[in-house]
């Protein structure tokens, strides 16, 4: 096994690198995730300011009045104040009731009910109540009197219709377990790129190669162990970037949406081994292994949306991220987030994505392949 | 002698050009073989050859008394090369570098460590064996880059002009390193373009141009095809021509040149007249200050065969 343990030393000196992008990797989920909650608003239930002159002190306009406490927030404004409290936005509707205000329902005449608002959604919302609270009172007058009235007004105006919502999503974790993952595939397709070339270019360097074949080593048990090493190291990676995950998400990992994330970054990790290997043996050359490594991890990450979300894209862009590999695992990440059931039919488009994936890998392979025997050819 | 290496009307043919033409030569059990040839005389083509890096187009390559292919692990197992440029990694420390290139010949890791011991000292690298290769000198590294090549102790071992660009003291610290394999039983076949080495080291030696055999035997043998006796050099200035030409008509002068500070004469077999012209030159009050005589060398043996300098 001196083969795969020289490898692993080579690895070893290379490992800067390797902690380097992985750093960024965990360095960018964590602001991802600090930024995210610092603008995270929840939901919370507000009242409008409102301010009410009523002039009726029959029981209706009375609990007109009380109906809308209970709604809003009745704010005490002198009437030569209104316009300024409008204005500074302290109230945003002001509802005047005239003398005549139950009168005129019980007795069915037309209902007209000053107001000045500030047009904002509070207001709207103020109107609404109002308008609910007049049309039903306008209808049980033919029916009902006295308290008899009010009570059967308030009964219907105060139902409410329960709605439960049938998704469990944790949205918020999900959303950012994709950011992390879609991240994930720059610094492990870097990361393998980087690892893998830069290894094949020492152990495939021309002179050391001649060395090796000269040797009475096993040319196929030789190129066995770099695979196995290799393999191994972003293995090793692949899980060290799943325990990260694991700890930015615990609640998250072991759902059946979390496995799938998992499932598909395995895939991917296997389809970027054979990119490094097909890089790796392409060129030996370090310098242009370098850019390939950044034009190969960047260009792909940017085109298939891992930095830049793929809905702000034109579409000539996403039509063109097709043809890479990339695409598929960011596409299966952005399925997996809004996955609410699992069954055979929602899980469709993640399994003919990952099809998709080892496609691409086998073709790799085969390229590999192609290559190495024209290179033989040519010695 | 038992012949360790036996190749019969190798050729080696790219598209338009013959690097090595029928070659047929054996390398004999315990000897240093010397391949002496200029650059592209199809030195390094040969060896490549014999260790099926390079498929051949006709001929026959027996090692150890068998057919030698790329698969054939058994014979490779007993055989180690230095190529000419340095191979190794730049990732591992000396000692790591000669452990890799040992350990795909041994198994043993105790061996192995005993193995890498002995090549460490035989190339003097006792003092650098934690220094990683861009942190030698470019002796040193020739040095671990032979130390790489011979650590597995193999039975033959092809050096291909390891001392190209090495200074004097890593030169001779390399030289000497190859006499003791030798001593210690290894058959070693040496490829240089620097005919003192193979004067120095070699048994036998090979003189290839473009790829043929110009000649093959041991030292005295190969100076013995010259007609060149002795070289006798005077440096004289202010020679006249009319002195010139007169030198030449004294017996056994073969060729004479003069180059306004120097008069070099080459004198055919038999006997010289050293003495005449020292009188001859007193007699015409011609003042010169050293004069030293020469044996021809294998560069000489090479202009009469080729009409050409080893290093054109």
């Amino acid at each position: 096994m001196i083969v795969f343990k020289t490898v692993l030393k080579v690895i070893n000196r290379l490992k800067g690198m390797l902690i380097l992008y992985t750093v960024v990797l965990v360095a960018i989920s964590l602001m991802n995730q600090f930024n995210a909650k610092g603008n995270v608003i929840t939901y919370q239930e507000t009242k409008p300011d409102i301010v009410i002159y009523n002039k009726d002190d029959s029981l209706l306009a009375k609990e007109f009045v009380n109906y809308m406490s209970k709604h809003t927030n009745i704010k005490d404004i002198k009437e030569d104040k209104l316009d300024d409290a409008l204005f500074y936005r302290d109230v945003s509707y002001a509802l005047f009731i005239d003398s005549n205000f139950s009168s005129n329902i019980l007795n069915g005449n037309q209902i007209s009910l000053d107001y000045k608002s500030t047009g904002d959604y509070n207001s709207s919302y103020t109107e609404m109540l109002v308008n609910k609270y007049v049309k039903v009172a306008s209808i049980y007058k033919d029916y009902y009197s006295g308290e008899e009235l009010t009570k059967n007004i308030e009964d219907t105006v105060s139902k409410e219709i329960k709605v439960n919502l049938s998704t469990k999503l944790d949205v918020d974790t999900l959303s950012y377990a994709t950011s992390y993952f879609n991240f994930l595939n720059y610094s492990f397709l870097a990361g393998s790129l980087y690892v893998i070339s830069m290894v094949l270019s020492s152990i495939k360097e021309e002179k050391v190669y001649k060395r090796t074949i000269i040797s009475s080593y096993d040319y196929k048990k030789h190129n066995k162990e770099v695979l196995l090493a290799n393999s191994i190291v972003l293995f090793g990676l692949y899980i060290i970037y799943m325990i990260f995950g694991y700890v930015l998400f615990k609640n998250l990992i072991f759902t059946p949406n979390g496995l799938l994330y998992v499932l598909n970054s395995f895939v991917y990790v296997i389809c970027t081994v054979t990119i490094g290997f097909l890089i790796g043996t392409i060129t030996q050359n370090r310098a242009a292994i370098s850019g390939i490594i950044n034009v190969v991890a960047l260009g792909t990450s940017f085109l298939c949306g891992c930095f830049v979300p793929i809905e702000y894209m034109p579409e000539s862009v996403v039509s063109l991220s097709k043809i890479l590999p990339t695409h598929y695992f960011v596409s299966t990440n952005e399925i997996i987030k809004t996955l609410d059931k699992i069954d055979f039919n929602s899980i469709l488009p993640i399994i003919t994505n990952l099809l998709i994936i080892v496609v691409f890998s086998l073709v790799f392979v085969i390229l590999t392949n192609i290559i190495n025997k024209k290179k033989q050819k040519i010695a | 002698m038992k012949n360790i290496v036996e190749v019969k009307n190798l050729t080696k043919e790219y598209k338009n050009l013959k690097a090595i033409d029928n070659l047929s030569f054996e390398i004999r059990k315990g000897e240093i073989l010397g391949l002496l040839g200029p650059n592209g005389s199809g030195k390094s083509t040969t060896i490549n050859s014999i260790l099926s890096l390079l498929k051949t187009s006709s001929g026959s390559i027996k090692i150890f008394g068998s057919e030698m292919t790329p698969s054939s692990y058994d014979i490779k197992k007993k055989i180690g090369v230095v190529f000419q440029e340095v191979a190794v990694f730049n990732e591992l420390t000396v000692y790591e570098n000669i452990d890799y290139f040992c350990g795909l010949y041994i198994e043993d890791k105790k061996l192995r460590s005993k193995y890498i011991d002995d090549a460490i000292a035989l190339v003097g690298l006792e003092n650098f064996k934690k220094f990683y290769p861009k942190q030698l000198s470019g002796g040193l590294l020739r040095r671990l880059n032979i130390a790489c090549g011979i650590a597995h102790k193999p039975e033959l071992i092809f050096l291909d002009e390891p001392t190209v660009a090495v200074d004097p003291q890593s030169r001779n610290n390399i030289l000497e390193g190859i006499k003791k394999l030798r001593d210690n039983g290894a058959t070693i076949c040496y490829t240089t373009h620097y005919m003192e080495e193979v004067e120095i080291l070699c048994d036998r030696v090979i003189i290839l141009d473009k790829g043929k055999i110009l000649a093959s035997g041991t030292i005295d043998e190969l100076k013995q095809l010259t007609n060149i006796e002795e070289k006798v050099t005077i440096e004289v200035d202010n020679l006249s021509d009319k002195i010139v030409s007169e030198i030449v008509e004294f017996k056994n002068v073969d060729t004479i040149s003069y180059n306004g500070s120097a008069l070099v004469i080459t004198y055919k077999k038999g006997k010289n007249n050293l003495t005449e012209i020292v009188d001859y030159l007193n007699s015409k009050k011609v003042k010169y200050d050293k004069i030293f005589s020469e044996r021809p060398t294998l560069n000489d043996v090479f202009l009469e065969l080729t009409g050409k300098e080893l290093r054109d």
